[in-house]
């Protein structure tokens, strides 16, 4: 059973890997990442920062519009082309396509991102490297203190698991909505998430009717400010393993969510 | 178990966006085939065939009715080991070449794997493709596009095959190929559906028709059955003459017959088609 469900996400990693949009936000994104090493107008403290900020700006939005694309395009153009007709004559469930057509494009938006976060590293690694040198301290390639790294990887992470949700979301939406109506529909769902947070505090200081409207707005949308953590990072904030856990687990949760949704409609669903 | 296929009161309607009735594509369909029969569905362009055969597939639902497809209901996973689909106008992925495709269906397929490399080997065999083989999907023509189509339903060795306008696009020659595949399942006992609006290929493959109009079945049966012009005789005869003739038109007026016609018969298009380009081909290869 399980071994189906590889074999579409495997399938399905690979179409993704040929698709453009990756080949040309990758090197949009390193461009981006490479083109900080070249600022040099700032003091040696805010250089780094706007280097971590930069960096995982493009990090974040990269993997947002990759998830979405890439997320909206694969069951689609399986549909559209009839390559499902072929596919579900074959003995695999609905639940098993959808689980592996969900997985293989996860798979490929973590990838992608880590991918991308390496260039970002041996970017900033070099940038430090530069500069110490210049100041005249003792250089040593491959900066960054041991704590930076960790709170990295954290950020990383956490980036990865917003782009499981925006997968998941844009395989549920595209139960529905061809590409382009779900690429828009999936920018301002992510927009509203970040806005849920104020949703929330108005669900607590509104009136009645407003405070139940904003509380299932609350809890309907994913809180996708929870996951931006490059701020705290650039100025050196430590942001607690249980945070970071437990944000994991919300995120994890809420792609399952959406996955299960998606392929209970996908059971109904006439291909 | 012995019909493959029992379809009783089928309707199928589909629905605009609002839920609101738009197209009545099959319309109290009742039908049934038997193991070993090769099954015709005739019917002009929008006469509901393919909405049939998707309906057979569990692709799309009835509206109403009931199928069995091997005796079980067609969303029924387990069944879909035994059963082949050629859609068609269908893509595989473009990005993989003929080998990768067979092996990703075969897996989907759970044939194990020293089994799967045996079976793409053949399959590839009897449709053609193996000089093709490595090369990507995305740049075959449409004849390799519906041969590897066919492998891809070759390759399971199912008991059921449901073919949908198999040959259509197709030049006479490749188009031959897939008739001859065809006939090489009804030798090996498979059940064999196929949609058509080529008259003329229903009438040299299939062994049962129906052919539908509208949704509706107007007419089925066995295709020498229908096709007899029972009351009138054929007699086709080498070395005769002009007198010979003529006293054979004596006797059959003097045994109160009527004769209607007498001439040269003539060879199909098709087959003189397929005769010439074969000519050529190995005066080439000689
Ligand atoms: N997905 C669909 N939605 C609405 N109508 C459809 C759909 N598919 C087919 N039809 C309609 O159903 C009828 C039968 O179509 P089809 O089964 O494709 O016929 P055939 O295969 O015999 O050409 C046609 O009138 C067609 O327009
Ligand atoms: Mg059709």
């Amino acid at each position: 059973m399980t071994s189906k469900i590889i074999t579409i996400a495997k399938t399905t990693f690979l179409n993704a890997l040929r698709k453009r949009v990756f080949q040309i936000i990758f090197i949009f994104g390193v461009i981006i990442i490479l083109s900080t090493q070249f600022f040099t107008f700032f003091t040696f403290g805010e250089e780094i920062k706007i280097l971590k900020d930069v960096g995982m700006a493009g990090i974040t939005f990269f993997s947002l519009i990759i998830s979405i694309v890439i997320g909206s395009s694969q069951i689609q153009s399986d549909l559209e082309k009839k390559t499902i007709y072929t596919v579900l004559s074959c003995p695999v469930s609905r639940r098993q396509y959808l689980i592996g057509k969900a997985i293989g494009v996860i798979c490929y938006v973590t990838f992608a991102i880590l991918l991308l976060s390496l260039v970002f590293y041996i970017a900033l690694s070099a940038k430090t490297y530069s500069i110490e040198k210049k100041v005249g301290e003792e250089a040593r390639f491959g900066f960054a203190t041991f704590a930076y790294n960790v709170e990295l990887l954290k950020g990383i992470y956490l980036i990865i698991i917003k782009g499981g949700i925006l997968v998941s979301l844009a395989i549920l939406l595209s139960m529905f909505f061809h590409q382009t109506f779900n690429i828009i529909a999936c920018f301002l769902i992510y927009i509203v998430g970040h806005l849920t947070q104020i949703a929330g505090n108005l669900a607590e200081s509104g009136g009645k009717v407003i405070g139940l409207i904003m509380l299932g707005f609350y809890y309907l949308f994913p809180n996708f400010e929870f996951f931006n953590i490059s701020d705290y990072i650039a100025v050196g904030k430590i942001i607690s393993f249980r945070y970071v856990f437990t944000v994991g687990a919300y995120g994890i949760l809420y792609s399952v969510m959406l996955i299960y949704i998606a392929s209970e409609l996908f059971s109904k669903k006439e291909v | 178990m012995d019909h493959v296929i029992e379809i009783k009161g089928l309707r199928k309607v589909y629905r605009d966006f609002w839920y609101r009735p738009k197209v009545i594509a099959i319309d109290r369909l009742d039908m049934e085939v038997k193991k070993g029969e090769i099954f015709g569905f005739l019917g002009p362009n929008g006469s509901g065939k393919t909405t049939a055969l998707k309906l057979m597939l569990g692709l799309i639902f009835p509206t109403s009715g009931k199928i069995r497809i091997l005796g079980k209901v067609p969303t029924d996973v387990r069944i879909k080991e035994q059963i082949g689909y050629m859609p068609e106008e269908s893509y595989l992925y473009g990005f993989l070449n003929a080998d990768e495709t067979l092996d990703f269906y075969g897996k989907l397929n759970g044939i194990p794997r020293a089994r799967r490399k045996e079976r793409i080997e053949k399959v590839l065999d009897i449709v053609g493709l193996k000089h093709a083989r490595k090369r990507r999907l995305s740049d075959y023509s449409k004849g390799m596009s519906r041969r590897i189509s066919l492998a891809q339903v070759l390759l399971k060795d199912p008991d059921l095959v449901l073919l949908d306008e198999p040959t259509i696009g197709l030049d006479p020659v490749v188009s031959r190929e897939v008739k001859d595949v065809i006939l090489g399942l009804k030798s090996e006992g498979k059940t064999v559906v196929l949609s058509s609006h080529l008259l003329s290929e229903v009438q040299t493959v299939c062994d049962k028709i129906a052919i539908l109009c509208e949704g509706k079945l107007i007419k089925e049966g066995n295709v020498d059955e229908l096709l007899t012009v029972n009351g009138e005789t054929e007699i086709v005869a080498s070395g005769l003459k002009q007198e010979d003739i003529s006293r054979i038109k004596d006797v059959i007026s003097s045994s109160g017959g009527k004769f209607i016609s007498s001439g040269h018969p003539k060879e199909t298009l098709e087959g003189l088609f397929i005769k010439s380009i074969k000519e050529k081909q190995e005066s080439k290869s000689n």
